[in-house]
């Protein structure tokens, strides 16, 4: 998805008054909610890449907030300020990271969805065993890393809360 | 007809044994008491479930696991254990099922990594395993269905059934459902030594060094040759002079006996 693209979306999510969008393409995923008055990029990214024309459209996402007064910052500003304040989640062991409890099933949790301390927001598998991991903050989930099905280690970032 | 009540007067670490006509899933119920008592703080029963029938058994991956009445063991353990004992319990519950085939019914059970049980290379048990940590113990509802008589189920082309390879003499179900309680029960009493386990494990094990396996991980494959368990219960995948430790994903063998 392109810078221009993403704006179009915007556009769209914005008059249509929606409640947001997801979008997930070629490995990078927009989130577009529109329930503020003025649209805003929730979060985006791209795991395992570092495509630079992948990565030059996730420097674009930041841009909508051109659309106020404030100055654009650049991805590495971006990452620095958002891990400033956040609560990061880390996996407990080395297992296969899963979203949701089954293929069919809606995530445990989304980006932008508050949960509460005690939560499983996901589940990593080792050894067939399905470990439910729980959050152990309440907070907003601001950044999902690993993608579904992906192999985690011990330690590895799983989510960024804003607490 | 079971007596709940006169069989759990026998058991050692297993406090109650409910026994179901029919659920969607024993897992999901087991799941529904660890998520009730951990929301209240209350201590976890030490409890099997047992149901007739499943009407939305599943196995790994919301793969089904068929359970008509009549056909087998539907079963889960809802267990306490530390998180030091928690790497040893996928092996350690393919052991016990392994274990409980050979001593009661005679069958020789082989044990695929991490946790499948066959018998004369076709599927006869499965397990599936769900933990929630808290600080430093974890609750587990161990679901394990065993196929006790045949099922013509195109589902499942690659599944054997006690009935077809027991040389011993059985009334049925019942009988068999009453054996597998009391020896999950007597197998879970003891204190699982981590030796015990692994070389348990490796003397049922389906596989032989220098069998070609492949290990699927997300959207990765990795080939090589089988060399064994690790002393954390992690399959050992050769590549030329090369060992990899494997603790996630899924194994494939070309063959399993």
């Amino acid at each position: 998805m392109n810078f221009k693209e993403i704006l179009e979306l915007i556009d769209k999510v914005a008059a249509s008054g929606i409640a947001g969008v997801e979008v997930e393409q070629a490995g990078t995923k927009v989130r577009i909610d529109g329930k503020a008055a003025r649209p805003q990029v929730v979060h985006s990214y791209i795991p395992e890449s570092n495509d630079p024309q992948l990565l030059s459209s996730i420097n674009m996402t930041a841009l909508p907030a051109a659309s106020s007064a404030a100055p654009v910052p650049t991805a590495a500003q971006r990452e620095a300020e958002s891990e400033a304040g956040l609560y990061v989640i880390t996996s407990p062991i080395v297992g296969t990271f899963y979203r949701s409890p089954n293929p069919e099933a809606e995530p445990f949790v989304n980006i932008g969805d508050r949960v509460a301390k005690g939560k499983v927001i996901c589940i990593v598998e080792a050894m067939k065993l399905m470990n439910e991991i729980e959050c152990d903050a309440d907070g907003v989930v601001a950044r999902i890393y690993p993608q579904n099905g992906q192999p985690v280690e011990y330690g590895e970032k799983l989510f960024a809360l804003r607490v | 007809m079971i007596d709940t009540r006169a069989i759990v007067e026998r058991l050692r670490r297993i406090e109650s044994l409910a026994i179901i006509p029919r659920v969607s899933s024993t897992n999901l119920v087991a799941r529904r008491v660890v998520n009730e008592c951990i929301e209240n703080e209350l201590s976890l029963p030490q409890a099997i479930i047992v149901a007739r029938e499943q009407f939305a058994g599943r196995g790994r991956n919301q793969r089904t696991w068929s359970s008509p009445a009549g056909k087998g063991i539907y079963a889960t353990a809802l267990l306490t254990v530390s998180t030091a004992e928690l790497p040893l319990i996928p092996l350690e519950m393919a052991n016990i099922v392994a274990s409980f085939l050979h001593e009661v019914f005679a069958i020789d059970a082989r044990v695929k990594w991490p946790n499948d049980v066959y018998a004369n290379g076709r599927k006869i048990a499965g397990i599936l395993i769900e933990a929630r940590v808290q600080e430093d113990r974890a609750y587990l509802a161990v679901g394990i269905g065993v196929n006790v008589e045949p099922v013509t189920d195109d589902e499942r082309p690659n599944a054997i059934a006690i009935r077809e390879l027991s040389p011993r003499d059985f009334r049925g179900l019942d009988e068999a459902t009453i054996a597998f309680v009391e020896h999950l029960d007597s197998s879970l009493a003891e204190p699982m030594d981590r030796d015990r386990v692994i070389g348990e494990w490796r003397k049922r094990a389906v596989h032989r060094p220098g069998e070609r396996i492949t290990c699927l991980l997300g959207d990765r494959s990795v080939s090589g040759t089988w060399a064994g368990i690790d002393e954390q219960g992690r399959a050992l995948l050769r590549q030329g002079e090369s060992v990899t430790a494997i603790s996630a994903g899924d194994i494939i063998v070309e063959q399993a006996r």
